[in-house]
């Protein structure tokens, strides 16, 4: 008997380890990088934290194509290049500060949504490798980019604000820097140290757990176990934080050192809020069902191809927001490459953090931001100080980020080659 | 009349017309803007025939099913691991070229050995993985021209480690097969030996395309199911073309560099699959069908018009690199083309 029970958690910790591998490997990769970069604790925590706003909502605009069974969705680039189309556009009409954002989002809105529109098209004229169109649709897309702001700005196309062109006259310069009123608008909002931060998320999470068991006993339900042990575990993650702020000056002064973006956090939940809500509508559980089995969705009278573009659209109109927020943290963007590698570190981020091409959460886009960022700060600085060669720690990082992909697709390929392997079995 | 012509315009391709047409265009733009003719087609031959071996190693995998080889950068990796063992131990001359050769063959065989494991087991997602195992492999090999222990001081940075970004060939075997019986004929260089040498290689595939093995791997391409119960041994088949063609890009990468001038480390190969892939796709290869003749015409429409269309972009706009955004837009578009037609996964 107990030899049974030991073997069946056995296998429950294998197959948690092997379902997790990449993670656990990142993790531990994450840890000897920490530990070997020797950085301030302030310094790394604040480098994390701003990559974290910066690029969260990027690899949210992943999850929607991957619930309708598309896999990763390497076309985010053209919602990037639609947001840049857009900064462009309001730099041109000279806008600046908030007013600079918002018509940039406006332009890039029908600009991504046609992008979706006519990529979700193509994929589905290519189902089964929209993974490969969509890269190949980048690379493609990035040359109409180039040839459009390159060569018919300018000549062809009109443009007013002439600190945009080029000397010559043709095309526009490299990088387009946002001026100082528009640099990081959205952040400078509203700003608050990192350990008050936290202290407010942690109230307001005990907040809800709380108001939600009130309602509950005033309606005279029964109150399920997941509102107690929510509020419990709240409570718990409170009172640890607390006494490690106490315990620990450094970790505290880090804490202190660290501002963080409030209003762009705010952003970022509406963007969770939104994903989590589309999937309870009747959209999401098509999405869902088509991601499931588009044969069957079909019969039940889904329109499968209907939904895939629509999955697309959403994704890209996510992307475009996610490249704005992106472009106003830095303050400039190299306007013929800032797009070329959305697609690939969002995409590795969201492996790492345990995604798989037919599985992801926001939990997933989350922990992946934080470890994928965490290893891109420290590598450098790590293979400086084991090689004495920093270049080197970037080679690494990059190896790492392909790997990542090809490690992902590879697994997810053996498997249904596997799973199809044993449904052709059982027909014989 | 107008149904033949339809339906040859059907069987050669829209996209394809598009480009014989802009190809015109770019023929009849060099007559109007005085480029020099003769100039312009010698690097047009010299263009063909160092991008033809690199096209060449996508017909093995087309023929055993596994689709365009994106993993290309693999084999180009070997051949230029091999290119710095030849210019480390000083082979000069057309020798060094063949030298660099033989020594690519057994790094590529090996790779292309343990790519082709991986190749087996994501049967339906290869072009995918491919295209990422390309890519890591470029990555890796950056951290590996960075600590492999060349010494000899022609190739390494004089400060700091590793490898020199790009190493011009001079002292070794620049052009050497170029120059080889070479011949001037209107004012246009005729490479003989670069002729040569590529005809050799196109005639090994087309046999080798005719032999038994050959015949075998089409079958196994062609009908996976119908060729396993006629006994012919698919998964073998598949490895064999892999490694076949992870061996043609490491020759073609050297064959290519020594035409160019210069072998080109760290991230230059990252996208050298794409033009190869996009020239066949051109010639009339589709993912699953593919002969020595649409390799020859792919390269040369794909290639002169490249050729072309640098001096007649400069004339037209001497700042930016129009023919560099020409080569995106029309490679990449081909291939997007390719992939719509292969509707839903399945090969047409």
């Amino acid at each position: 008997m107990s030899s049974e029970k030991t073997s069946k958690a056995g296998v429950f910790v294998k197959k948690l380890l092997i379902n997790n591998a990449v993670t656990l490997l990142f993790f531990v990769i994450c840890i000897a990088g920490i530990i070997l970069a020797d950085q301030p604790m302030s310094y790394i925590i604040g480098e994390i934290s701003s990559r974290l706003f910066r690029n969260l909502i990027l690899i949210l605009a992943l999850l929607v194509p991957v619930w309708a069974g598309m896999g990763m969705n390497f076309s985010i680039v053209l919602g990037a290049m639609a947001a840049q189309i857009g900064i462009i556009v309001s730099t041109n009409f000279s806008l600046s500060g908030i007013a600079c954002l918002v018509v940039s989002f406006l332009v890039s809105i029908p600009l991504s949504l046609l992008f979706g529109n006519l990529t979700g098209r193509l994929f589905n004229q290519t189902k089964g490798q929209e993974m490969i169109t969509g890269m190949i649709l980048g690379f493609f897309a990035k040359g109409i980019y180039d040839l459009v702001f390159m060569f018919l700005c300018g000549p062809v196309i009109p443009v007013r604000n002439e600190s945009l062109l080029l000397t010559n006259g043709i095309g526009l310069t490299t990088p387009i820097n946002l001026d100082n009123a528009t640099k990081s608008a959205i952040n400078k909002i509203w700003m608050v140290s990192l350990d008050k931060a936290v202290y407010g998320v942690l109230f307001l999470i005990l907040l809800f757990f709380a108001a939600r068991m009130m309602g509950k006993m005033i309606k005279k339900q029964k109150i399920s176990g997941r509102e107690s042990s929510g509020l419990l575990a709240s409570v718990l993650v409170l009172a640890v934080f607390y006494l490690l702020c106490r315990s620990s000056e450094t970790f505290l002064f880090a804490l202190r050192f660290t501002d963080v973006p409030i209003a762009t956090g705010i952003l970022i939940v509406i963007v969770c809020i939104y994903i989590t809500f589309l999937s309870k509508t009747k959209l999401g559980s098509d999405i869902h069902a088509v991601g499931q089995s588009m044969p069957i969705a079909v019969s039940m009278g889904i329109p499968a191809d209907k939904i895939r573009i629509t999955a697309i659209m959403i994704s890209t109109l996510l992307a475009a927001l996610g490249q704005l927020i992106f472009i106003q943290d830095i303050g400039n963007f190299t306007t013929y490459t800032a797009h070329e590698n959305v697609g690939t570190f969002s995409i590795a981020a969201l492996l790492v953090g345990g995604a798989s091409i037919k599985k992801a959460n926001i939990g997933h886009a989350i922990l992946g931001a934080l470890l994928f960022h965490t290893m891109f700060i420290i590598s450098p600085l790590a293979g400086k100080n084991l090689f004495d060669n920093a270049q080197l720690g970037e080679y690494f990082r990059v190896f790492v980020c392909y790997a990542v992909i090809a490690v992902a697709l590879a697994l997810h390929a053996w498997k249904s080659v596997l799973a199809r392997r044993v449904e052709e079995g059982e027909e014989e | 009349m107008m149904v033949l012509l339809k339906n040859l315009g059907k069987s050669f391709g829209f996209p394809r017309l598009i480009i014989l047409a802009f190809l015109g265009l770019l023929i009849l733009m060099m007559f109007v803007l005085h480029i020099p003719v003769p100039l312009t087609l010698s690097q047009c031959l010299v263009r063909i025939g160092i991008n033809l071996v690199l096209a060449l190693a996508m017909v093995p995998g087309i023929m055993a099913g596994t689709g365009m080889n994106f993993a290309l950068p693999l084999g180009i990796e070997c051949g230029l691991l091999a290119g710095m063992i030849s210019l480390q131990y000083n082979m000069k001359g057309i020798g060094g070229i063949f030298a660099a050769m033989a020594i690519s063959i057994p790094f590529s065989i090996l790779a292309g050995w343990a790519y082709s494991q991986l190749v087996n087991r994501v049967k339906g997602s290869e072009m995918m993985v491919s295209t990422y195992i390309g890519f890591s492999m470029v990555a890796l090999m950056c951290i590996g021209w960075l600590v492999l222990p060349f010494s000899n001081a022609s190739i390494v940075w004089p400060i700091g480690d590793g490898l020199r970004t790009t190493i011009t060939l001079e002292e070794w075997y620049d052009r050497a097969l170029n120059q080889l019986f070479a011949f001037r004929i209107f004012g246009v260089d005729i490479p003989v030996g670069l002729i040569l040498v590529i005809g050799g290689f196109c005639l090994i595939v087309w046999l080798f395309m005719r032999s038994h093995l050959g015949l075998m791997m089409k079958a196994a391409g062609a009908n996976p199911n119908f060729a396993r119960s006629n006994g012919v041994k698919v998964d073998s088949m598949r490895t064999i073309a892999t490694i076949l063609s992870t061996v043609l890009g490491g020759i073609g990468i050297i064959i290519y560099a020594q035409g160019f001038g210069f072998y080109q480390l760290y991230n230059a190969p990252l996208m050298m699959a794409f033009p190869a892939i996009a020239a066949v796709l051109i010639g009339g290869a589709t993912p699953s069908r593919i002969s020595i003749f649409h390799v020859i015409l792919g390269t040369i429409m794909f290639q002169s018009m490249l050729a072309i269309a640098t001096p007649v972009a400069n004339s037209l706009i001497p700042e930016g690199n129009l023919s560099e955004v020409v080569r995106t837009i029309v490679s990449n578009g081909i291939i997007l083309y390719a992939l719509s037609r292969m509707q839903g996964g399945k090969r047409s």
